[in-house]
């Protein structure tokens, strides 16, 4: 994006007698709230697309009132939520009370700044970009641990710490499955390893080779799990029948968690098909995306993916029942941890040799990155 | 059951709720308590009282369980329920017996019907009243048909308890076009007043049985789709098998009939063992609990289980009935002003959850002197407070759910 | 015990892939749902069907027969015995309390006339308790309304038929 506005400062002289760091300030708070925008409305949506995917597998009608086909129910709930009355219990911490929701909502909104929704269309082209996602995600775990203990109520504490121990944990072959992917690109620069995935659809790495294909496995399951969601709700809705860690949320603070929820979902539907699925590329050989108006198109691809992975993620909460904490736990470190290593181990192995698979690149030696390393270049 | 002054959730839990471990019998053994003995007599160690309030999302109804956790298994449970008593038992006493009729349905409201045909048979044995043998076979046909509702909403609520929300509402579409069908006859979707003391209020009629047929073949189509979501899923075996152990001995101890005790192994069942109204015409098979098919006697998977068969059954038990029906009269003539002699009178029957025992005394008004109802819910749900002990909370809803209960069966 | 591990992973795979296809084929089915119908739309309902009462006061011979039959005594019937109307006793005030109310039709069948009936008008709502969404209150004389009025609208209820009628004087508890 730096590039983007050096090119709009240098076409205008208006703009060049404005202090450059001004220049880019504006654009910088302009992409965020851009993104911000576009979060919270698509996670709107969200809530409006699993309502009414899950009322159609549940052979009824979702919401079809507010707006054409029911597209306006955000606007009716978040209505509701607003007009509710705030309550703050008396015995709660009040500070931490209120911070909570503040930080659960920024972990999840603020690693869309290093999502490449085109070609370069990232707010925040970063070469540190996985890592960036993968550790602010992170960030709400402290944010539900807030919530948890400053609500000062027994089941809100149990609710909390069952969550924190679930999201942690999945946090291992999470970070494990998208670092075999990184190995495989030899960078963690998100346009870069999107990059990497053009030319036609067995160059996606979830095609490239077995161990793309089980980590984009192990790496939805972990997000699944990492999101709270799907067969991993047992702390929210168990907690349900004693209520969680934002039982004592009230009108828009619990609008905010929700919120929160459903963007943390529509960021890692994206991730993992920035990831494992091609990002902005079409798939077909010859299409490259990448000129002015087309990567606009790249967008729209984009969405198209991520919108099918929140399809599947809506498709598998309603069809099956929660898992019990200790076989959450069970599976994620018994069963997707060996797995998501062995995705590591087989990536690095196949960097290692110099396979390529089905016509793809990998990372060539000096180009930098993992591969460079490996071969013996410059850390 | 219920401890007057008990305040659960209190400030004082470390003062009350202090377990040394020296001195008191452990309630029952457990790895926490023998490792808590090993560790030291002076390690304190405080348990979390926890209130699952008489307000929550499972559907069971005003149900409150109050437990001490220790951590995430349960030490002690204690049921407190009374919340939805509505003194049916002391109405019975006030008004005549047809009056009451309406009361009866609303103890088990999702079972109505069943609970009107006990009731009914009661008042009927103790008044020397015979009942038309083609009402007694519209009676079972209702009857039967009201078990495949109820067991169809306990399987649909029991995968909402455990987090599988989609069979709960493909239940529904079945159970609605059942209750349809009861709706069309009686003119209410849950609480009918169709079974009178005498007779039933109306007769089927022409097209009302071929509705009913076609809702018997989509019933057995589609009841293989709720075992692929529950039964045969991976996930919900492990959340019931080889949980919520109740066995022979201790549900006999505690009264607990119907689909629980058939899981623990007993092959009971009213219908075929003490056959009442026109049952013994019928051939049906009883399921009962198995070790083996993904878990063991008298857990909660066999429980489910034996629902899922039971509609098979019923399905099997209305065919027979609808093919053998005799013409004749719905009602028996009756006196305008019903009294029954004087006398008293035990009758039971087999309702979806257990055993319905409705007891009359009667000093030859015609109001009853005293009227009293065994509900099965409130034997099943009893059994709990010994059968939790050392499971963990999630296992408790599990555990609850199994037992298939409903409040006003309860407190009534 | 990989092999048992690993039957494990494949069977919780299997058993999850065949419930996500049995939603996926629930996802192009028909949805059973029946909308709620909007003011003025047709709705099923049974031929039996025990909503709202229908009752025809002019039939009415006040025999009080319905009131003694109703299991929680929420008919309230009144006279006046210095009347005569066609069909006999003069009926002032028929009320139904609907906050008692079972809806277990056993005041239909003693009636002797047939003039009660158990209709199908089932919207009950209403903004205040006493404004026609509890009671429906009948006056003989110059003029009575059938209970398929009661609803929430605001020219409906006691009071504004009371008004429309001349009748505000009349205090019922």
């Amino acid at each position: 994006m730096q590039a983007w506005l050096d090119s709009l400062i240098a076409g205008s002289e208006l703009l060049q007698q404005v202090p450059a760091g001004l220049i880019y300030t504006i654009g910088i708070l302009g992409a965020c709230t851009l993104v911000l925008l576009f979060a919270s409305l698509l996670a709107g949506e969200v809530v409006w697309l699993e309502r009414r995917v899950a009322g159609r597998m549940q052979a009824r009608i979702g919401p079809n009132r507010v707006g054409p086909q029911g597209l306006l129910q955000f606007l009716a709930d978040g209505l509701k939520l607003l007009g509710k009355e705030d309550i703050i219990p008396a015995t709660a911490d009040k500070a931490v009370f209120l911070m909570a929701p503040v930080i659960v909502f920024m972990g999840a909104f603020a690693a869309y700044c290093v999502m490449p929704f085109g070609y370069g269309l990232v707010p925040a082209d970063m070469n540190l970009g996985l890592f960036l996602i993968l550790s602010i995600t992170s960030i709400e775990v402290v944010g539900v641990i807030m919530a948890g203990w400053a609500s000062n109520s027994k089941w809100s504490i149990l609710g909390a710490m069952r969550e924190v121990a679930q999201m942690v944990s999945y946090e291992i072959p999470l970070g494990i499955a998208a670092l075999s992917v990184a190995i495989l690109a030899g960078t963690l620069n998100l346009t870069d390893i999107t990059l990497q995935q053009g030319g036609g659809i067995w160059n996606w790495y979830v095609f490239r080779g077995p161990f793309g294909f089980i980590g984009f496995f192990a790496f939805f399951i972990a997000a699944l799990a990492s999101l709270k969601r799907a067969p991993f709700d047992l702390p929210e809705a168990e907690s349900e029948l004693v209520a969680g860690f934002h039982t004592e949320y009230t009108g828009f603070r619990f609008a905010i968690f929700f919120l929160a929820e459903y963007a943390g979902m529509i960021l890692f539907a994206m991730l993992t098909s920035v990831l494992f699925l091609g990002g902005w590329y079409t798939g077909i050989p010859g299409i490259e995306l990448d000129g002015a108006g087309s990567r606009w198109i790249g967008f729209g691809v984009l969405f198209a993916k991520t919108s099918f992975l929140l399809f599947v993620m809506i498709w598998v909460r309603w069809s099956l029942p929660r898992f019990r904490i200790d076989r959450v736990m069970y599976l994620c470190y018994k069963v997707l941890l060996p797995i998501s290593v062995l995705c590591v181990v087989g990536a690095a192995a196949q960097v290692w040799l110099g396979i390529t698979l089905a016509g793809g690149t990998l990372a060539a030696p000096g180009e930098g990155g993992f591969a460079d390393w490996l071969a013996g270049g410059r850390p | 059951m219920s401890d007057a002054g008990h305040t659960p959730g209190g400030g004082d839990v470390a003062e009350r709720d202090v377990y040394t471990g020296a001195g008191e019998p452990a309630p029952s053994p457990s790895s926490v308590h023998e490792r808590q003995e090993l560790v030291g007599r002076d390690l304190r160690t405080e348990e979390l009282v926890l209130n699952i309030g008489p307000q929550h999302p499972a559907t069971h109804g005003v149900l409150r369980v109050v437990i001490k956790t220790d951590g995430e298994f349960v030490r002690e449970l204690e049921p407190h329920v009374g919340n939805l008593h509505r003194c049916a038992e002391k109405i019975g006493e006030s008004v005549p017996y047809y009056q009451w009729l309406p009361y009866v349905d609303r103890m088990d409201y999702l079972a109505a019907m069943c609970n009107e045909h006990v009731a009914a048979m009661a008042i009927e044995k103790l008044g020397g009243v015979e009942v038309p043998e083609r009402a007694e076979y519209c009676r079972v046909i209702i009857a039967e048909v009201q078990r495949i509702l109820s067991h169809l909403m306990a399987i649909g609520v029991y995968g909402l308890d455990l987090g599988a929300f989609t069979p709960f509402l493909h239940q529904f579409r079945e159970r609605e076009r059942g209750m349809d069908l009861l709706d069309h006859i009686s003119g209410g979707r849950l609480l009918y007043h169709y079974i009178q003391i005498g007779g039933v209020k109306r007769d089927f009629s022409r097209e009302w049985l071929d509705e009913l047929d076609a809702w018997l073949a989509s019933v057995e189509r589609r009841l293989p789709e709720y075992n692929t979501l529950l039964l045969n899923n991976r996930v919900f075996q492990q959340r019931t098998a080889h949980i919520g152990l109740i066995n022979e001995e201790t549900a006999k101890r505690w009264g607990v009939t119907g689909p629980g005790l058939r899981a623990a192994g007993v092959d009971w069942d009213l219908r075929r063992d003490v056959p009442y109204s026109v049952y013994d015409r019928f051939e049906f098979e009883v399921p009962c609990g198995e070790s083996g098919i993904a878990g063991e006697l008298g857990d909660c998977f066999n429980r489910h289980w034996i629902r899922v068969r039971e509609v098979e059954e019923s399905l099997k038990i209305i065919r027979q009935a609808l093919a053998q029906m005799p013409e004749g009269p719905t009602m028996a003539k009756m006196p305008k002003s019903f009294k029954a002699p004087k006398g008293e009178i035990y009758v039971r029957g087999e309702n979806p959850r257990g055993e319905l025992g409705v007891y009359i005394v009667s000093d030859g008004k015609p109001t009853a002197y005293r009227i009293r109802c065994r509900g099965p819910s409130f034997s099943n749900i009893a059994v709990i407070t010994e059968v939790a002990r050392g499971t963990m909370i999630a296992d408790l809803v599990a555990l609850i759910g199994s037992q298939d209960i409903v409040l006003g069966e309860v407190d009534r | 015990m990989l092999a048992g591990y690993l039957k494990n992973i494949w069977h919780g795979v299997s058993t999850t892939a065949k419930g996500m296809k049995l939603t996926w084929r629930h996802f192009f089915t028909k949805p059973t749902t029946i909308q709620y119908p909007d003011p003025g739309e047709e709705t099923y309902f049974s031929p039996y069907e025990r909503s709202l009462h229908e009752f025809e006061p002019e039939k009415c011979i006040v025999c009080f027969l319905c009131a003694k039959a109703c299991p929680v005594d929420c008919i309230r019937i009144e006279d006046d015995p210095t009347k005569k109307s066609k069909a006999g006793k003069f009926l002032t005030v028929y009320e139904i309390d609907y906050a008692k109310c079972l809806f277990c039709s056993l005041c239909v069948d003693p009636c002797p006339v047939d003039c009660i009936h158990m209709g199908t008008q089932h919207d009950l709502a209403a903004f205040q308790r006493d404004d026609g969404g509890v009671k429906i209150d009948f006056m003989n004389g110059e003029g009575y309304w059938r209970t398929a009025e009661t609803s929430a609208h605001p020219e409906s209820g006691l009071k504004p038929h009371l008004e429309r009628h001349g009748l505000n004087k009349e205090e019922d508890e």
